[in-house]
């Protein structure tokens, strides 16, 4: 299953924005579903649209399935490297 | 009619100064009539910009029934470049926005500024970020650039003023491109309550125990990752610890004034007396609310490329 980002918000800077993404790509993931998401026409994200977007699914299943699972497509370098970033530091966070 | 002269230089270092004595000297001397004189102005850069506009919007905020004027030099209109602080502070639209016109038949938007803008109270202004990117990549040297960091470093900044600050006025932003520096400078600053009095709300010390006596220590701690006032259920305290790493990447600077405090980053640094490239300070005066200098380097930011994300 591919989402599309830009179908569902202007842009990715708010929490809003996170929440509206995550509602349609939680269950996916929770099931154990590979999804795609496409950031075709995003050039950014901030830690507020991640927070929301992605962070809360840690609170279910395991970084493990989360990176199984979770693709991220047509995205750029600054992005991509956002999305690391963040889960890393929930992920060494919880490890310390 | 009391006259309060506009610094001749004016820059982040003085802002603080003006906003206080400003504040005050309204207040002790009971004024209904102020007259900002620009007559002295020599010097004047970004900082100097977006705190002129937020100090007149505060003053009629705090002093409703005050009447305001403005004095610029006699000869500007006939001679603009013989007053260049002014003319540059007319071209970035500052009396349009604040007087309501332009002094100068001639004066236009440069292609080196965004033009000053307003941030709303309670908007994201979204607008002013995809406006800001429209225009550099208008730049024929930027045209390839990738500004995704800078959009991200927007959007931490205003995010934490719409989640934080409670600023009833909102504040502005002015942008500047320094094509020879090979840098821009992008100024955002708002009238809420500031980082160190929010960061006291929840904390009284930081993460080793020292207590946040300094206004310094606090915006210090608040750059710390998970560090959170938790205003809205989605902070998870990641805003400026994103901010930090961006202008690290970029091999930039940032920096920020907040009451007295004020923290400096940048990238070049000696690290012998700053590891961490931060530096932190206390002032004599307070400046209200939050204002924010991040300065980019143009040389290090990325090609615009499409790439598919790599789980490590």
């Amino acid at each position: 299953m591919v989402l599309v980002v830009r179908d569902f918000v202007n842009s990715c800077h708010t929490n809003h924005d996170g929440e509206v993404i995550y509602n349609q790509i939680a269950q996916s993931i929770f099931d154990g579903r590979q999804i795609f998401v496409s950031f075709r026409g995003v050039s950014s994200v901030t830690s507020s649209f991640l927070n929301s977007a992605f962070i809360p699914l840690l609170n279910k299943v395991s970084f493990s399935q989360i990176k199984a699972n979770l693709k991220i497509i047509d995205s750029n370098k600054a992005i991509n490297d956002s999305i690391v970033r963040r889960f890393k530091q929930e992920v060494e966070a919880v490890t310390m | 009619m009391h006259r309060i002269y506009v610094p001749s230089n004016f820059d982040i270092g003085d802002v603080a100064y003006f906003f206080e004595d400003t504040i005050n000297t309204i207040t002790s001397l009971n004024l209904t009539e102020v007259c900002f004189d620009f007559t002295r102005l020599t010097f004047i850069k970004p900082a100097g910009v977006v705190s002129l506009w937020n100090l007149v919007d505060l003053i009629g905020a705090k002093f409703p029934f005050i009447q305001l004027y403005y004095s610029i030099p006699d000869g500007y209109v006939q001679k603009p470049l013989l007053y260049p602080s002014v003319d540059y502070l007319d071209d970035s639209l500052f009396f349009e926005k604040v007087m309501g016109k332009r002094q100068h038949v001639a004066s236009k938007p440069r292609s080196t500024t965004n033009g000053l803008e307003k941030l709303h109270h309670g908007k994201y202004n979204l607008m002013y970020i995809q406006n800001t990117i429209s225009w550099l990549k208008g730049n024929v040297s930027l045209r390839k650039k990738s500004f995704g960091v800078l959009e991200t470093a927007l959007g931490e900044v205003f995010n934490n003023i719409n989640n934080h600050s409670r600023s009833v006025i909102g504040g502005c932003a002015f942008a500047q491109h320094y094509p020879k520096n090979k840098e821009i400078h992008l100024c955002i600053a708002d009238t809420g309550v500031g980082i160190p009095q929010k960061i006291r709300t929840k904390y009284s010390h930081d993460q080793l125990g020292n207590p946040l006596h300094r206004d310094c220590d606090a915006i210090m701690f608040a750059t710390r990752a998970k560090v959170t006032t938790e205003s809205t259920p989605g902070n998870r305290g990641m805003g400026f610890d994103n901010l930090l790493a961006i202008m690290g990447n970029n091999k930039g600077s940032m920096t920020i004034v907040s009451g007295k405090g004020k923290l400096t980053y940048d990238y070049n640094a000696s690290t012998i007396i700053s590891p961490d490239k931060i530096i932190i300070d206390d002032a004599a005066h307070s400046l209200p609310g939050t204002l924010i200098m991040l300065k980019f380097k143009t040389d290090t930011l990325d090609i615009e490329e499409e790439e598919d994300l790599e789980w490590s």
